[in-house]
């Protein structure tokens, strides 16, 4: 499909029409399309999950040109502009009026990967009667329901997503067909998305494979085999559990991680403008996932984050609401998905 | 029925240690046979002792002396413009992470830091030494107070008006974050949405109407205003003086009657005097108190605070046979005492259920159940072995070197210590579905395992810091062991300690002969023999190379396992 009518079809809120996989989206909420999609996924993508933790302004990423007045008035304060330097950069003039947006100007890259066909947009993605709790937000995006009705769940949709094409986990796996972890989380934490239902999550979190692996291997001696009828017996399994998974792949991540080699990509790393920069810890993710990727890595989802985007008071500057933290946030977010892209394709993809 | 009935009799070993595993930072041998003679109730009156005093402020490696003394005794109340608030700030942290190691076999500490848990603050977001500082001695002023005065006074606080958005909320550009959270969070707790904007508990006019009682307050940089309850520095109301040149008047508080929603009994809150058109400082008080009082009055409110002690000290999960038994009549304590928290735990760790004592089923037994925190499993190593840091008053170079390197690997062990990535804490403490189970992430658990290797000297590099865990020496000289050379009596003391599950023979048949020995072939007497040679070569020899090399062994094997991980 083409990006651009991509960005027509559900720029305006209804995703009607749109599949994924070959399965509607409004079917995917429900379990039944997860298998479905995870019936069609017999392929080599992948999926790279980029969350911006804190809840990011939306409004402020895509300024919506169609109703740039109300835009403006109702936040003046720290609006983007539209005119002169530093102001919005319009997407796609060809598009329907009404689904007409500008990107915030420090997305420059996004321009380009969109001109490239590379980037596509879905606005007002959402639960029903939102309530405004970042926690509850994070979770529904997460867990891939609210709980209501067929979506009461208490797992991660990526975690039933792969538990649809990888059954068995943990005790099947790795085997000769999937000798990868099967979830990837680049942070020091495991996130609710790869929670299954049951079970350990279907992911683990590394920081740098070669450095993982040194770890993993310098201790552990053998797990327990027997476990007490109580709840510390119940914890007890799935600490060993992790510990087998981790044992189990920490090898085969360093040597995947080690036959691919260096990027020749020079990543972009922090704000060029005098604003309250921060390091782009989004930049090493992205480049250790295509080295991975580059050494033949199996792996099906990755999931990274970018933190810092409850920006409360810190959003923009007061001289100048282009300039800020939210700003460094978009700069260091895009560029690092641009450079990514470059790395790919400079390694072959 | 999970019960809250108290149990009887002297507690013995086993319950002694699940005791005062989950209410201190870790009890020594001789302090779990203690206690092993006590009953419930005379172990808990021991654990609320307050007679300790409370610890002295941190020191400034530059001056040699505190920074954060409000009464100016030992210190100003601020660092000079100029100190390095980073720096300041890695001070503080291993001075309460001492404090934790050091703590006395009580309570206080141990509620001071579930009230972090808790009530959180973050570093990046704060950005005061002081204000961190400050809002810890808090905590410990009302560990064993109301949790609910406690809440009147942290809605003020200095580090909270910063890292909730409280000092930007004025009457009119009112901020909701301070608010919203405070529902959502650290209160009453959110429930589903049963329509829009109405989340059970509250709703979202009741967010507004709170926002506007919480106006006008900002952070007071100078730490010379205090609290007149607690004597510690406290944000401050805007105000400027009346004409009558005595009344202080709140220039950005909202003046106006707030009404709360039916969620509160559409309770009516407004300044009781207004002068001039504004309201009076003290009149702003009466409202901030109004307010908590009717939060605090709601059973939900007492449930919320219940489970959070619950999945502190019990368990992480709560089934609805606890939610129904323990929950609910533990909330209803709370709500009878004030918000006393130790009300509430008097009843909780005296209780049957707490030692699984309330009935014969085995699979929602609790002892051992708990994964240990990045801290429980440092302070319980450093007081189980007895080792020693570098006075932290005044061999303040040592310590702080040695202390930072330990709160580095609690952050390598996946507590981001006084950094949690969001408001409402520490994933452990709050997260669904897996609370407790956030500890262990493939990243963090193989940390944990290395946490033997943070302690022992090893023979062939002496490690440059100033703590360690000299195995041999504990062997011997600790008085746990009566006949080192006894591998059998080794086994079980450290085993015993090490774990709060029992294991079963043949993994501790693994340990002892695989492990420890490393005969795992030979017959087992002759094995053990293999150990009293060893050990006896050692004493007449004087060279205790290859004994440290087993005990070391063991010693790390014993913590890289799922099972020392539990508590």
């Amino acid at each position: 499909m083409k990006r651009r009518q991509f960005i027509r079809n559900v720029a305006y809120g209804s995703a009607a029409g749109l599949t994924l996989g070959g399965v509607p989206m409004n079917l995917l909420a429900a379990n039944g399309g997860l298998k479905q999609l995870a019936a069609a996924s017999n392929n080599d993508k992948v999926l790279v999950f980029i969350q911006l933790h804190g809840g990011n302004d939306g409004l402020n990423t895509l300024i919506p040109i169609s109703q740039y007045s109300d835009y403006y008035n109702l936040r003046p304060n720290i609006a983007i502009k539209h005119t002169g330097t530093r102001s919005y950069i319009e997407v796609d003039e060809t598009v329907e009026e009404a689904a007409r947006v500008g990107l915030h100007p420090d997305m420059l890259s996004f321009k380009e990967m969109y001109d490239e066909e590379k980037v596509a947009i879905i606005q007002n993605v959402g639960y029903p009667d939102m309530n405004l709790s970042h926690f509850r937000g994070r979770d529904v995006v997460f867990m891939g329901g609210d709980e209501s009705g067929d979506n009461d769940y208490n797992s991660g949709w990526m975690g039933r997503y792969l538990d649809n094409i990888y059954p068995g986990y943990p005790e099947a796996y790795p085997n000769e067909s999937m000798l990868d972890p099967i979830g990837i989380e680049l942070s020091g934490t495991l996130s609710l998305a790869f929670h299954r239902e049951n079970g350990i999550p279907i992911g683990l979190n590394i920081g740098s494979p070669e450095q993982f692996y040194q770890l993993i291997s310098s201790v552990g001696v053998e797990p327990p085999i027997a476990f007490p009828e109580s709840h510390a017996g119940e914890e007890l399994r799935y600490i060993m559990e992790f510990e087998k998974k981790s044992n189990e792949y920490a090898g085969r991540l360093r040597d995947v991680y080690q036959s691919a080699s260096e990027s020749t990509v020079e990543y972009r790393h922090g704000y060029p403008y005098a604003s309250p920069g921060r390091a782009n810890n989004l930049a090493s993710q992205l480049k250790l996932i295509a080295r991975l990727l580059a050494g033949g890595v199996k792996t099906k989802i990755f999931l990274c984050r970018i933190g810092g985007f409850d920006t409360h008071g810190e959003q923009v500057e007061e001289y100048d609401s282009s300039l800020g933290l939210h700003a460094a946030l978009l700069y260091n977010m895009s560029t690092a998905v641009q450079d990514f892209y470059n790395d790919l394709k400079a390694r072959g993809n | 029925m999970a019960s809250l009935n108290e149990i009887t009799g002297v507690l013995g070993r086993t319950q002694a240690a699940h005791l005062l595993r989950r209410a201190t930072f870790g009890p020594t041998i001789q302090e779990i046979d203690q206690f092993a003679a006590y009953t419930a109730t005379e172990a808990m009156d021991l654990l609320l002792d307050d007679s300790a005093e409370n610890p002295v402020p941190p020191i400034d490696t530059t001056t040699g002396m505190t920074w954060v003394d409000p009464t100016g005794v030992n210190g100003p109340a601020k660092a000079a413009a100029e100190r390095e608030q980073d720096e300041l700030f890695e001070f503080f942290q291993s001075w309460h992470m001492d404090v934790m190691r050091q703590a006395p076999l009580t309570l206080k500490e141990r509620i001071t830091w579930f009230l972090h848990t808790h009530l959180p603050a973050r570093w990046s977001e704060i950005r005061s030494s002081e204000a961190i500082y400050y809002q810890n001695c808090l905590y410990r002023h009302y560990a064993l107070g109301s949790f609910k005065e406690l809440f009147k006074k942290i809605c003020v606080d200095n580090a909270w008006l910063v890292y909730l958005d409280g000092y930007t909320n004025r009457k009119n550009s009112p901020n909701e974050n301070f608010a919203r959270e405070m529902f959502e969070l650290y209160s009453i707790g959110k429930s589903t949405q049963i329509a829009e904007g109405d989340y059970t508990n509250y709703t979202e006019d009741d967010i507004k109407e709170a926002t506007r009682i919480l106006t006008g307050w900002m952070f007071d940089d100078t730490f010379s205003y205090l609290d007149a309850d607690t004597g510690l520095p406290i944000g401050k109301m805007r105000s400027h003086m009346a004409g009558d040149g005595v009344t202080e008047l709140a220039t950005e508080h909202d003046a106006g009657q707030k009404t709360f929603t039916s969620k509160f009994g559409d309770q009516m809150i407004e300044p009781s005097a207004l002068v001039e058109n504004y309201p009076t400082v003290e009149a702003t008080y009466a409202e901030l108190d109004e307010m908590i009082e009717m939060i605090f009055a709601q059973l939900e409110t007492g449930k919320f605070i219940a489970r959070k002690l619950y999945r502190f000290f019990v368990y992480h999960f709560i089934s609805s046979e606890v939610e129904s038994d323990i929950i609910g009549p533990l909330a209803q304590v709370l709500i009878d005492n004030d918000y006393s928290i130790i009300e509430a735990l008097k009843v909780l760790l005296k209780s049957e259920h707490f030692y699984d004592a309330d009935d014969a089923v085995k699979e929602n037994d609790n002892i051992g159940a708990l994964i240990k925190s990045p801290v429980d499993l440092f302070t319980g190593l450093f007081r189980l072995f007895d080792i020693q840091f570098a006075d932290r008053d005044t061999n303040t170079e040592t310590f702080y070197g040695d202390m930072g390197y330990v709160v580095s690997k609690l952050v390598d062990q996946g507590l981001n210590f006084y950094e949690p990535f969001e408001v409402a804490g520490y994933p452990a403490y709050h997260q669904i579905p897996g609370y407790n189970r956030n500890w262990i992430t493939t990243y963090a658990l193989a940390h944990r395992y290395q946490a033997g290797g943070v302690l022992l000297k090893t023979l062939d590099q002496g490690t440059e810091r100033g703590f360690q865990l000299d195995v041999v020496d504990w062997v011997e000289n600790s008085g746990h062991i009566t006949d080192p050379s006894d591998s059998l009596e080794l086994m079980d003391v450290l085993v015993n300690n090490l774990f709060a599950v029992d294991i079963t023979q043949e993994r501790y048949d693994y340990f002892l002969y695989t492990v420890f020995i490393g005969f795992p072939e030979e017959d087992p007497v002759y094995a053990r023999g293999l150990w009293s040679t060893e050990w006896n070569v050692y004493k007449s020899s004087g060279d205790d190379t290859e004994v440290r090399i087993l005990l070391e062994r063991l010693l790390t094997a014993l913590i890289e396992t799922p099972e020392f991980q539990l508590y």
